[in-house]
């Protein structure tokens, strides 16, 4: 109790330690004033921000509670569309009892899933290796291509894969051809601009001796750099296929094949929703299943 | 032969690097470049196979005048007849010793053949004589940036071997090793001078290495030469007038 | 001895020792070549016509020069510039960016509890492996996939924001788990001897050896957060995501790309200041 009083007491020297810590006074008298620290200016920061973020997605906890278990705290009379019955009741009665019987249609729309990660990530890769090269400010001493590729990596890279896929889709028509597509794009950008920071960071002194052999510049940065960044890049490209499975599986959802488009039909239909948890278990076996494999081959490549 | 004729260097950024240079090298040569770092010791070596180009003045290499003009397949013909060493010796990481003297020929075979890292026999065949001529044969397969400062340099130095060129450029050849390696592999430049008849141009720092290998010494001062004779004539007095001061410890290895 | 050049016994030798990776390569390869067939095979049904290329033609036309209309027939540069308060593409890409720091700050607090109970040192073998597996479902299920789920109990935004606090937790907990697996005790104990109390303890023992890591992780979470956040609008929960979902129904190509040109700059702003900061505080400056 003693304690609390002193703490209470006290409180406005606390606060001000916060912001101005205690200048500390060491013998004969000389005064050590320890550096501000920003923290608890960005802690304010993060309050005043988080205070606009709930305001701007209209952020309720009410309504959760409200809608998982029909309790109406503070009676605000929520609206929305599952308004007849509480989350847990919409749960089970649409998901369960899950539909096992349904993995036979799920396995076909999951390997062309597969397929197009795989082709995507391929012909990305491929495309991103030289395209790295012309990015690297070490290599291309062009200011005009440097510019200009990296002005298209970032224009592809902030792009979401998902628009991609939307564009292809209006293009191709529905099939597994725009998702390849957007896979491939996607991962020509991402791979593109991992290895352009990694062929930045690399010694050129090789570089500068095999073309003082008198090779052509061609030629001594594939003597010379190319096998110093080879097993970054296969990392690199293992990683993008890795990321894009998971991406993959919901591209289907705007047509661009695979298991998102049965994903996105079984969604919207109540009668069909008990088939959802089947075909995600099947795409979580898959995800972790070439998450193992690449994360394997990474290790042995490092 | 190397000559230069009132040869002057000035950087972009307006640094005179070099003063209207005059110097005649004859091919066979064992020649150390000694001078304080910034003298424009590294300059002089660059300009010899236009790693840098001439400002002023007029170079010629074995009969080539280097000068703007040389570019493109022309500089990179020239360029395969000079050999050039690092002090941070330079290989490729990653890849095998014989993978990195290989590299040497590059430039002799088409693209696709460097890409893949196709290379003939022949090809083959030289290289390891080369890595044999240094005693470093056995670590043919091993990893280059496994190997030991000395071993590295002495890669190195067999991959210029394998370009088989007229000249070797040097440039501080042994300031990263220690000085027993050090002397090695200065032993290893001496033979290959004498047995093969190649001109060394090498920079040294080291004053010691310089007087106790090299035939003839050129000392730089500020972007002028200073002295050029033969290393036995050099004494305390000229060391002073190169250096602009006495010499201390770190300009003598091996004390 | 370089001109015509004979090979000794012992080059020879020393060349018949060449580690042959021949066999290695052709296996992968062919690999590749097996799976890049296999993958083409899947190809199939590809419907390009002329319809398909007026509308890549269109799609490239109004991606660099959109000129069109909103659905509501406002002209799209009023749009992108203008229109501050509801739904012009300033306002959509602010509620974007506050339902990724939203889903990060609830990321980072719902992770904590979940760290705790997958780490070895606090709850045993078996009660953490639970915990991992825990994690690696909800890591590996598409943020898309949650947000439908949580659209049947939020709306909008809001569903946005739970699908992001979710989908976060994966890569936070594990940042979490290393921390409380590693924590230097021995600093702990320097402090006892001291004689600091508990929260002393907790304010110069741990938080110091957690908050670089904590942060560096909790900024590149937000960076790939603003990036799914701008998606998430296509299955209806909030952010510009919702806007560009209904032009791309309704095939209007120019708000689609104006979409585009708010979300570019603002994620390549957020990736260029969250690896500066990362660098600078891993580099320790």
């Amino acid at each position: 109790m003693e304690k609390l009083k002193d703490y209470v007491k006290n409180i406005g020297k606390y606060i001000k330690g916060i912001f101005i810590p205690e200048q500390i006074i060491i013998q004969d008298g000389i005064v050590v004033s320890p550096p501000r620290s920003v923290a608890p200016y960005v802690v304010i920061a993060f309050v005043f921000v988080s205070y606009f973020a709930i305001q701007a997605t209209e952020f309720s906890i009410f309504e959760v509670i409200y809608k998982l278990f029909g309790i109406d705290i503070l009676n605000n009379h929520f609206e929305g569309p599952w308004r007849a019955m509480t989350g847990w009741e919409y749960l089970s009665r649409y998901f369960f009892p899950i539909d096992y019987g349904y993995w036979r249609e799920v396995i076909s729309p999951l390997v062309d899933t597969i397929q197009m990660s795989f082709l995507g990530s391929f012909i990305g890769s491929a495309i991103a290796l030289p395209v790295a090269f012309l990015a690297s400010s070490n290599i291309n001493k062009n200011k005009f291509t440097l510019t200009s590729a990296r002005a298209v990596l970032t224009i592809f890279r902030t792009i979401p894969m998902i628009i991609y896929a939307v564009i292809f889709v209006w293009v191709f028509g529905k099939n597994v051809l725009p998702g390849t597509m957007a896979i491939g794009l996607f991962t020509f950008s991402i791979v593109a601009k991992m290895l352009f920071e990694k062929i930045e960071t690399i010694d050129l002194g090789s570089y500068e001796a095999i073309e003082s052999t008198g090779a052509s510049k061609g030629k001594s940065i594939v003597t010379a750099v190319l096998p110093q960044i080879l097993p970054s890049f296969y990392s690199m490209s293992l990683y993008a296929f890795e990321i894009n499975v998971r991406y993959a599986a919901i591209l289907g959802y705007v047509g661009a094949g695979g298991i998102g488009l049965i994903l996105q039909s079984n969604m919207a239909d109540l009668d069909l929703t008990n088939r959802v948890f089947t075909m995600l278990f099947f795409i979580w076996i898959v995800v972790i299943s070439i998450e193992t494999i690449s994360r394997f081959l990474r290790r042995r490549l490092a | 032969m190397i000559l230069f004729e009132k040869v002057g260097k000035t950087y972009p950024d307006g640094t005179v690097a070099l003063k209207k240079v005059d110097l005649k090298i004859e091919q066979g040569e064992f020649i150390a470049i000694i001078g304080l770092s910034g003298a424009g010791k590294s300059t002089l070596i660059r300009l010899i196979n236009k790693m840098h180009p001439v400002t002023d003045g007029k170079l010629t290499v074995n009969g080539t005048v280097v000068d703007d003009s040389l570019v493109g397949k022309d500089l990179r013909k020239f360029r395969r007849g000079i050999g050039m060493i690092f002090q941070s010796f330079n290989l490729i990481g990653r890849t095998s010793v014989l993978k990195n003297v290989l590299a040497a020929r590059v430039a002799d075979i088409p693209f696709f053949k460097a890409l893949l890292g196709l290379y003939s026999k022949e090809d083959k065949i030289a290289s390891l004589n080369a890595l044999e001529q240094l005693g470093i044969l056995e670590k043919a397969y091993n990893r280059a940036d496994k190997l030991s400062g000395g071993q590295m340099q002495r890669v190195a130095l067999a991959r210029t071997i394998a370009q088989d060129p007229k000249i070797i450029l040097a440039d501080e050849p042994v300031a990263s090793l220690d000085p027993i390696t050090a002397t090695q592999v200065m032993r290893d430049f001496e033979k290959i001078n004498k047995e093969l008849n190649i001109t060394i141009l090498a920079n040294m720092h080291h004053v010691d290495m310089a007087l106790k290998f090299a035939t003839r010494v050129i000392g730089i001062n500020d972007g002028e030469i200073v002295y050029d004779g033969p290393a036995s004539a050099v004494d305390n007095a000229l060391l002073k007038k190169v250096y602009g001061r006495e010499l201390t410890d770190d300009d003598i290895m091996d004390n | 001895m370089k001109k015509n050049m004979k090979a000794t016994a012992i080059v020879n030798e020393t060349l018949s020792r060449e580690p042959n990776h021949v066999l290695i390569k052709v296996i992968v390869v062919s690999i590749l070549v097996a799976l890049s067939y296999w993958s083409i095979s899947s190809i199939t049904d590809v419907n390009f016509n002329e319809n398909g290329v007026r509308v890549a033609r269109n799609v490239i036309r109004y991606f660099f020069w959109p000129d069109g209309t909103t659905d509501q027939g406002e002209p799209i540069v009023l749009f992108f510039f203008l229109t501050l308060e509801s739904h012009g593409v300033p306002y959509l890409m602010y509620e974007t960016i506050m339902i990724a720091f939203l889903g990060t700050l609830f990321g980072a607090v719902l992770a904590v509890p979940i760290a705790f109970l997958a780490s070895k040192n606090i709850t045993g073998t078996y009660v953490s492996g639970f915990g991992i597996t825990l994690i690696t479902l909800i890591r590996t299920m598409p943020v898309f996939v949650w947000a439908m789920f949580f659209l049947t109990i939020a709306s909008g935004a809001f569903a946005g924001v739970l699908a992001i606090s979710v989908t976060s937790i994966g890569m936070i907990s594990k940042l979490f788990i290393e921390a409380i697996e590693d924590i230097d005790k021995g600093i702990l104990e320097a402090l006892d001897s001291t004689g600091a109390t508990t929260l002393q303890k907790i304010r110069y023992g741990i938080i110091p050896q957690l908050t670089a890591n904590f942060l560096s992780t909790i900024i590149y979470r937000f960076e790939i957060n603003v990036k799914n956040a701008t998606i998430l609008g296509l299955v209806g929960a909030g952010g510009i995501g919702t806007t560009m979902m209904g032009a791309i129904g309704s095939f209007n190509f120019s708000l689609v790309a104006v979409c585009l040109w708010g979300i570019i700059p603002v994620v390549f702003v957020i990736e260029f200041f969250s690896t500066k900061i990362r660098t600078k505080i891993t580099t320790g400056e």
